[in-house]
């Protein structure tokens, strides 16, 4: 049943001409608005999930749904038609919900306010936001069991409902909700900031309509979607071919043994338009790994990386999205089917974009990135200290940024370039913990004419026992490299005990016991290396040895001999003629390192850990 | 500058070749922050709040063939090879450009050394219009308009966005190309009067050459209040005032010129962001801590809009030693009658509401307080132009700041 919207001013907007200056004006002022409900966000919130991650993500939209500008799939126009209630002036809607938005937000974590913009009793706009929270219930603290089989275990789940009702207020609802999570001040201070946001947005539509009036506002709205429409449609005629594409990579595993997680994408055009399809992916996880990928988000990536090289002002909005056909296979990793567990598909996600990455690069190899630190990893550490005091650490990590046509990638980084890590002086204050080692691990970043940045090993002593849980990947299938450039290295996880013994960690764990004293050794992954690692100039590496990212042994990956710190320049050419001839003369434009057989065959005694088992498809369980 | 003009409450608009500063002074203290941003490198070091956007008279004018959108920046002409009116090379049309074909620079500027090349502005923003479709002007206008609006936004971040009302402010606009966008910008702030003030062109170099002698200490603390105590505090800030003293008393100030004051970084615990308090000793002893975290709640609130019932945190304490502040007298004009006719220079033509209108041009030097220069008008000098617009009109202060205001 759709929903039904009332307004008290049903007189429809007009088509009016807008000249194409008072476009760019509204384009410019509705980026703006979008910087603001950022900025608003930051200033209320108070978890550091918000305010430092910049985990949260805008968008305005047309009176029919459509985004203008924003960062998220717009999954208003389905929600609408799904929703089986009224919208009206001084309405608000609130839902977490991933099953009731196909996958807008791809866990429960993520709040979601939507609010309906009304002018002069007509509706306008619509203006939304979601946040990750820091907590929302369910089996672990943070709300984010990697070994979850049902989304009933993942935390408060909350379908579309109204927060505030024809400019009431729902307190019983929030009431409720707060009740369910382990920080509710967070949670609270968080939604009213998301509420915020949305209704400094508002405002702003609001003041854009008065400014330049109603008619011009909205029919510049609607030649903003077309302007991406038409250049979206001359893209896929000049850069998309015919011919299918194809791309995979792989999520290492789900916490409960099974991987790696095929991904695969193929794109082709076929009567001026663009179909990405993901048949071949892997069936869904029994655990929490899966995401659901809303359509209308891929969408827009795709038209991100698209336009961005063409026109980066361009603000991105679903205009295009006709032009695209996404199609995902229900049931598969990225289209499970409900009761299915989604907390953990912060890898999935991450592997979406080397996947889009190698598949839209592939036949413009200038343009192209190797793999890269594609994950938002995590340690979970809590317990009660000797003092009878709860705490909880949710600490990110970050990894290495793969080698690019730019340049080297940058060593201990993230891909999602608005994080931020947080001091460790403010971990040791606030955590029973130390922090004994911060530093990069030397040759982990994949050789190339563009080194892939490394990875970090960061050394936690646990001062007080408790339990940890991590979340990483890329322990098993290594980052590739591209151009002749190398995959970079894998990660790892050791535990060393009080008394010296090493115990090798999963990459996917949770509630592991850990005693006072103990150190966790965090290790994280390599960038891919970009380019012919044969050719890069050896005082660089020179260079790099003495700042200790990589090390003289490393150094010959690059063909490069160098002997008491210094280039040995004849030993170089010597060096480096004979891994020529050995190789040949192809350069592969993607170097994926051992295919998955040999990877699993070798995999116990180069990581430790046993192989995951190969995913099988099987019928979905009935909801419990 | 504000404090001549008798100004309290600023928003700083600072227009140069590539970019534009903004900045917020409330009761003529301006907003200092604990991280800047050099370049990409974000570093924890003080400074004033200052946000810079992309848009100056550098910032070149551009069409992608993909959007035929009217893009304007953040890439820059710069001084080299500059805007086509600079005649120095540039081919590429500039916002400078477009400032001079709608008749906003007049031909001439640094005093009338340099001459601009009005023909070369026109062929370039013409590249403009005909990939638009649109007339020379409308170009032109659009141009400056996008560069408005992305003023106008930067703004709005360090006053709106900081729980600030605009309309409270006055707009103050400064180095090269500041008083040539003052007045649209405050139109759309909603912020008067637009000030051009004396020397904007060369006003932050003044402000360097002025700038009272300044060190500072700090200090983490990093301790609930509730478990320290005010004399504990107070001794360590009488300690870190010493210190910073002896620092300016090293470089020859009397020690009876020195001012101490100190600073308190106030947060809730667990939080990551700290608040940083002004406090002098006498209030200190006088209200104690707890005056301080009633101060902290209340800025608090209005820089995030809640407060929290945790406990209060003294995360760093920081003493600043200041050395004595430069009485400037600034020179006053001589009075007039309110007529500027004495400063004319000659009649002009610029675009305005969507055709060419008369306008006059004066001459900055031989204006005198009192003077009312009805827009639109354009007012020059050898480091700026004024651009008054029509609608609006300028009054001459008694040192020459020029305030404009809606008719």
């Amino acid at each position: 049943m759709p929903a039904t919207i009332i307004q008290a001013n049903t007189t429809p907007f007009a088509q009016v001409p807008v000249d194409p200056v008072t476009l760019e004006v509204i384009e410019n002022a509705l980026r703006n608005a979008r910087i603001e409900m950022d900025a608003t966000l930051v200033r209320t919130a108070m978890s550091p999930g918000i305010r430092e991650q910049g985990d949260a993500f805008p968008l305005i939209a047309d009176h029919k749904g459509r985004m203008i500008v924003g960062q998220f799939g717009s999954y208003i126009g389905p929600f609408l038609e799904g929703f089986d209630g009224t919208v009206e002036e001084g309405d608000m809607i609130f839902l977490s919900d991933p099953y009731s938005v196909g996958g807008a937000i791809s866990h429960c974590n993520d709040w979601l306010v939507l609010l309906p913009v009304f002018k002069d009793g007509r509706l306008l706009a619509y203006t939304s936001m979601f946040g990750h929270q820091s907590d929302i219930g369910g089996m672990v603290p943070g709300s984010m069991p990697i070994d979850a089989t049902s989304i009933f275990q993942e935390g408060v789940r909350i379908p579309p409902v109204k927060i505030w009702k024809k400019g009431v207020y729902n307190e019983d609802l929030i009431k409720l909700i707060m009740h369910q999570v382990r920080t509710p001040d967070w949670c609270k201070a968080d939604l009213n900031a998301l509420i915020a946001s949305c209704r400094v947005a508002a405002r702003r539509v609001v003041e854009m309509a008065e400014r330049f009036g109603d008619d011009i506002y909205t029919s510049a709205t609607e030649l903003l979607l077309e302007r991406n429409y038409r250049a979206m449609q001359k893209l896929i005629e000049t850069s998309v071919s015919e011919e299918k594409v194809s791309f995979e990579d792989y999520v290492c595993d789900d916490g409960l043994g099974y991987g790696p997680y095929k991904i695969k994408c193929t794109m082709w055009r076929e009567d001026g338009r663009v179909i990405l399809d993901f048949d071949g992916t892997d069936p869904q996880s029994a655990a929490s790994i899966n995401f659901f990928l809303n359509e209308n988000m891929m969408k827009m990536f795709f038209g991100i990386y698209m336009i961005m090289v063409f026109d980066p002002q361009i603000l991105f909005n679903d205009g295009y999205y006709p032009l695209i056909d996404v199609r995902i296979p229900p049931g598969s990793l990225l289209k499970p089917r409900f009761p299915a567990a989604l907390s953990g598909r912060t890898h999935a996600l991450g592997r979406l974009f080397d996947i889009m990455g190698g598949l839209l690069g592939q036949k413009t190899p200038e343009f192209l990135n190797a793999a890269g630190f594609s994950s938002s990893p995590h340690l979970f550490y809590a317990g009660t200290d000797q003092k009878g005091k709860w705490f909880q650490l949710f600490q990110i990590g970050f990894g290495g940024i793969p080698g690019r046509p730019l340049g080297d990638g940058p060593d201990g980084h993230s891909l999602w370039p608005g994080f931020t890590n947080v001091p460790n002086e403010f971990l040791e204050r606030y955590f029973p913990l130390r922090i004994e080692r911060y530093e990069t691990v030397a040759d982990s970043g994949g050789a190339g004419l563009h080194r892939g940045g490394n990875g970090i090993n960061m050394v936690y002593r646990f001062l007080e026992p408790g339990v940890i849980a991590i979340h990483d990947d890329r322990w098993f299938v290594p980052p590739w490299g591209v151009n002749g450039g190398e995959p970079g290295a894998r990660a790892r996880k050791i535990l060393v005990k009080a008394d010296g013994t090493e115990v090798v960690l999963g990459n996917k764990l949770e509630n592991h016991p850990v005693e006072a004293g103990d150190q966790l050794h965090f290790i994280t992954w390599g960038g891919g290396g970009w380019g012919d690692p044969l050719e890069r100039d050896p005082s660089l590496l020179a260079k790099e040895l003495r700042q200790g990212l990589v090390t003289a042994e490393g150094a010959r990956r690059y063909g490069v001999v160098l002997v008491d710190g210094e280039v040995d320049a004849a030993a170089t050419e010597v060096l480096r003629a004979r891994m020529r001839a050995a190789r040949g003369d192809t350069i592969p434009t993607f170097n994926f390192g051992p295919d998955i057989e040999t990877l699993r065959a070798n995999c116990q005694a180069e990581t430790g850990l046993p192989a995951p088992r190969q995913p099988v498809w099987h019928v979905a369980q009935a909801a419990e | 500058m504000a404090r001549n003009a008798g100004l309290k409450n600023i928003l700083t608009l600072d227009v140069g070749g590539t970019s534009t500063d903004v900045a917020l002074i409330e009761n003529l203290e301006p907003r200092r922050v604990r991280t800047t941003e050099v370049g990409h490198l974000s570093v924890r070091a003080s400074s004033l709040d200052v946000k810079t956007v992309g848009a100056g008279g550098g910032s070149i004018a551009y069409v992608p063939d993909l959007t035929k959108a009217l893009r304007v920046g953040p890439q820059s002409a710069g001084a080299v090879p500059g805007p086509v009116a600079y005649g120095k090379g540039g081919t590429l049309p500039t916002v400078t450009d477009a400032n001079v074909v709608l008749g906003y620079l007049p031909e001439a500027l640094l005093g009338g050394t340099f001459k601009l090349d009005r023909e070369g502005a026109r062929r370039s923003v013409q590249t403009i219009a005909d990939a638009l479709g649109i007339g020379l002007m409308e170009a032109a206008r659009g141009i400056i308009d996008i560069v408005n609006e992305n003023m106008f936004g930067a703004l709005r971040m360090i006053s709106v966005q900081q729980g600030y009302d605009p309309r409270h402010f006055a707009l103050m606009g400064f180095g090269g190309a500041g008083p040539l966008h003052v007045n649209a910008v405050a139109r759309l702030m909603g912020s008067w009067p637009a000030v051009s003030p004396v020397s904007p062109g060369v006003l932050c170099a003044l402000g360097d050459a002025t700038t009272r002698m300044r060190t500072e200490t700090a200090r983490s603390f990093s301790r609930r209040v509730s478990e320290t105590s005010q004399d504990e505090v107070l001794a360590l800030l009488e300690e870190m005032a010493a210190q910073t003293r002896a620092e300016l008393a090293a470089e020859g100030i009397a020690d009876g010129d020195i001012t101490s004051q100190f600073e308190l970084d106030v947060r809730y615990e667990g939080q990551a962001f700290e608040v940083p308090l002004a406090i002098d000793a006498e209030t200190l002893k006088r209200d104690g801590l707890a005056g301080v975290t009633a101060r902290f709640d209340e800025e608090h609130n209005r820089l995030f809009t809640f407060n929290m019932d945790s406990a209060h945190e003294l995360v760093n304490l920081r003493a600043v030693a200041l050395g004595p502040v430069l009485e400037l007298e600034a020179p006053r004009l001589p009075e007039g009658d309110g007529d500027p006719s004495g400063a004319k220079i000659r009649d002009h033509e610029l675009w305005a509401d969507g055709a060419m209108r008369p306008a006059v041009i004066y001459d900055r030097a031989r204006l005198r307080a009192k003077d009312v220069i009805p827009g639109p008008a354009i007012v020059i000098e050898m480091d700026s132009t004024t651009l008054i617009e029509a609608g609006c009109v300028g009054t001459v202060d008694a040192v020459g700041n020029i305030l404009i205001n809606p008719a």
